[in-house]
């Protein structure tokens, strides 16, 4: 999942975007409003971890101008202002949810995770679809009953597939979904990734659209 | 203390001068009316003994015996007749044998029988008979006495009635002010609704005026207390999760590279936390402080000298040239303490916010009568909308498009403002030489002339 972490404080926010990395996000980090904004616009992100004291452009107002696009992705304020005030307005304005510093990783994990399972409709934290389960805070995967090791890439793209269960996802869409920016990617990579993973559950379970992208069935074939 | 009682106040003062208005209207009175009864009982007398020379030779028929006693007051005046002055003729049945005074014209005084009697002589026109009509002395004090009394003794009786109505109509003058000391001894601390000054009289009303203006102060001051600590409370938060974040890094680290980037990033991070806990300490000082001791004599140019030498590896290290410029000796009155946390932190912040191969530029000089520091830096500078928030607590700029921003508390800036203050120094911020980079000028008063 593709995180992007909007935070001024160097410190803090090389060290959340070193921690969501170290819990299987793809994390980018930010330090102003500004440019916070640029990159929302530009790249689709699961979701944002945003600060509210923010240089140029306040981390209220990069919410109501997001909100204002009807962009609905999930937003976190992680914030050091813990007064209740701040956080009725926070989520007033249209956060998802709050958290206030200093802060656990695991727990700001759980929390985005819930977060993007949310904004896909999904109640439960495991995804079911064409047979496949995967759980994201656990890990795991099993396909009609049998569990499936997956290195992290790979699990990054069923899911992203899962969570889009009935639609086609375009080979840019899951690149951008997975890869944080400045990383180097080849560019068959998805291509790989979606022939190992028909190999390991079964290749019926992703389908290639022709000349647009991958889907993942609601129902197992 | 508290002052005495108003009430009792009010009641001395207007009972002491009822008393003592009501006092000087009763010796006046005593004063004229005696001096009046002196003169018609004078009057009387002189007719009196008018009436008895008016007998002329009759006098030798009248009976001495058979003067009649008329009045019970008759007793207390006397007349006499004497043929040639010697030889007692006629006399009231209270006279003595004697001359009744040996002055034998016109008023005089004298004592029978232990009273003291006033006494009238005339000679008839042939020096024949000689007529002394008296009266007691303390009929006519008796008099004067009756009359002073009478005006005293309502005195008497009305003041404690006055005192009465004093103490009744102060009571319930103060009513306004029992209900406002009610209202507020009601109230608990936080509580600084203004007070209604509809419902105070016109003495109290600008009380409570002057109340409800404080009220408003306190208001605001708590404010900026409670904005000072969320934002305080927020600077503190943000560095502690720095390293809370790193740490948590660190431990769940797979490379040696990973674990070691984020170990770095907790030392840096605990000394950034000690730095502002040191600025916000200094801060706290500076804000309790009232002009310490008695200000000393310093030499601005070697002050600021010392501390660029305490920074320039810094700078150097970053390669950023410090450049001086003092002249003269520039001396001023000041705490050198705080004068050289001043110019550390313009300097520290030049040098901080300057990027590799700029320059900063401190200056010394006397300048109509102050001294003036200014330190110049060819930095990013600050936007001209931002110039004039520099200075406010934890304000932090905007980091330079593109550079790696330096991490500042943002009190920096405050901590000179305020010493500045201690010193009434101005401070001011502008654009940096040819336009580039941020200037700050401080202006300190007291300059002590050369040294």
């Amino acid at each position: 999942m593709r995180i992007l972490v909007v935070e001024d404080d160097p410190l803090l926010g090389r060290g959340t975007q070193a921690g969501l990395e170290q819990s299987g996000f793809a994390a980018d980090w930010v330090r102003d409003g500004a440019a916070a904004d640029a990159a929302l616009a530009a790249t689709p992100y699961h979701a944002v971890v945003l600060d509210l004291g923010l240089p140029r452009l306040d981390g209220l107002a990069l919410l109501a101008r997001l909100r204002a696009r009807r962009d609905r992705t999930p937003v976190l304020i992680l914030t050091a202002r813990d007064a209740v005030e701040d956080r009725v307005k926070g989520l007033d304005a249209g956060a998802d949810d709050y958290m206030v510093k200093p802060f656990r990783i695991e727990e700001l994990a759980a929390r985005l995770r819930a977060l993007v399972r949310r904004a896909h409709g999904a109640a439960g934290p495991a995804l079911v679809a064409a047979g496949v389960t995967l759980d994201p805070a656990a890990h795991t995967v099993a396909f009609q009953g049998r569990s499936v090791e997956l290195p992290a890439r790979e699990f990054e793209v069923l899911r992203e597939l899962m969570l889009n269960a009935g639609r086609v996802l375009t080979r840019e869409h899951l690149q951008e979904r997975l890869y944080r920016w400045g990383e180097e990617v080849e560019s068959n990579a998805i291509d790989v990734h979606i022939h190992h993973l028909r190999r390991k559950l079964a290749p019926e379970v992703i389908r290639t659209i022709r000349g647009v992208g991958y889907l993942l069935p609601r129902e197992p074939a | 203390m508290a002052q005495a009682s108003l009430r009792r106040r009010l009641i001395a003062v207007i009972l002491g001068f009822t008393v003592a208005a009501w006092l000087a209207v009763g010796v006046y009175a005593f004063v004229e009316v005696r001096h009046e009864a002196q003169e018609l009982l004078d009057g009387h007398l002189a007719q009196s003994a008018a009436l008895i020379l008016a007998q002329g030779d009759d006098l030798e028929e009248i009976d001495t015996e058979h003067v009649p006693l008329l009045h019970k007051d008759m007793r207390r005046t006397a007349f006499q007749v004497w043929k040639r002055g010697t030889r007692l003729r006629v006399h009231s049945a209270n006279a003595p044998d004697r001359r009744l005074s040996p002055v034998e014209e016109g008023f005089s005084r004298a004592v029978h029988e232990g009273h003291a009697w006033r006494v009238f002589s005339a000679w008839d026109e042939d020096r024949e008979y000689l007529v002394q009509v008296a009266e007691r002395e303390s009929a006519r004090a008796s008099i004067v006495e009756a009359l002073v009394e009478s005006l005293l003794w309502p005195l008497l009786a009305a003041l404690p009635l006055l005192g009465a109505a004093i103490w009744l109509g102060v009571g319930s003058g103060l009513r306004p002010l029992r209900a406002l000391r009610a209202e507020l001894a009601g109230r608990d601390a936080g509580s600084l609704r203004p007070l209604d000054p509809a419902s105070a009289p016109v003495e109290i009303a600008p009380l409570v005026a002057e109340l409800n203006r404080l009220f408003e102060r306190i208001e605001e001051a708590l404010a900026r207390e409670r904005r000072l600590t969320a934002d305080a409370a927020h600077e503190l938060r943000t560095p502690l999760a720095a390293l809370s974040t790193q740490a948590q890094v660190a431990r769940r680290a797979h490379s040696a590279a990973a674990r070691d980037e984020a170990l770095d990033g907790i030392v840096a991070g605990a000394e950034r936390a000690a730095r502002l806990a040191e600025q916000m300490l200094t801060l706290a000082r500076l804000d309790s402080a009232q002009r310490p001791d008695a200000p000393e004599r310093v030499e601005l140019g070697r002050l600021v000298r010392d501390v660029l030498a305490e920074l320039a590896p810094a700078a150097l290290e970053k390669k950023v040239e410090v450049v001086l410029d003092a002249g003269d000796e520039v001396t001023v009155e000041g705490y050198p303490g705080l004068l050289a946390i001043l110019a550390r932190n313009l300097i520290d912040n030049a040098v901080r916010y300057t990027p590799s191969g700029g320059h900063v530029r401190v200056s010394v000089r006397a300048a109509d009568g102050a001294a003036r520091l200014v330190v110049a830096d060819d930095g990013p500078g600050v936007p001209a909308e931002e110039l004039g928030r520099l200075g406010q607590r934890f304000h932090r700029l905007a980091e330079p498009a593109g550079g790696e921003a330096p991490s500042g508390s943002g009190l920096g800036l405050s901590i000179v403002q305020r010493i500045a203050e201690l010193h009434r120094a101005r401070v001011a911020y502008a654009g940096g030489p040819g336009g580039k980079g941020l200037a700050v000028t401080v202006l300190l008063p007291g300059l002590a002339g050369k040294a």
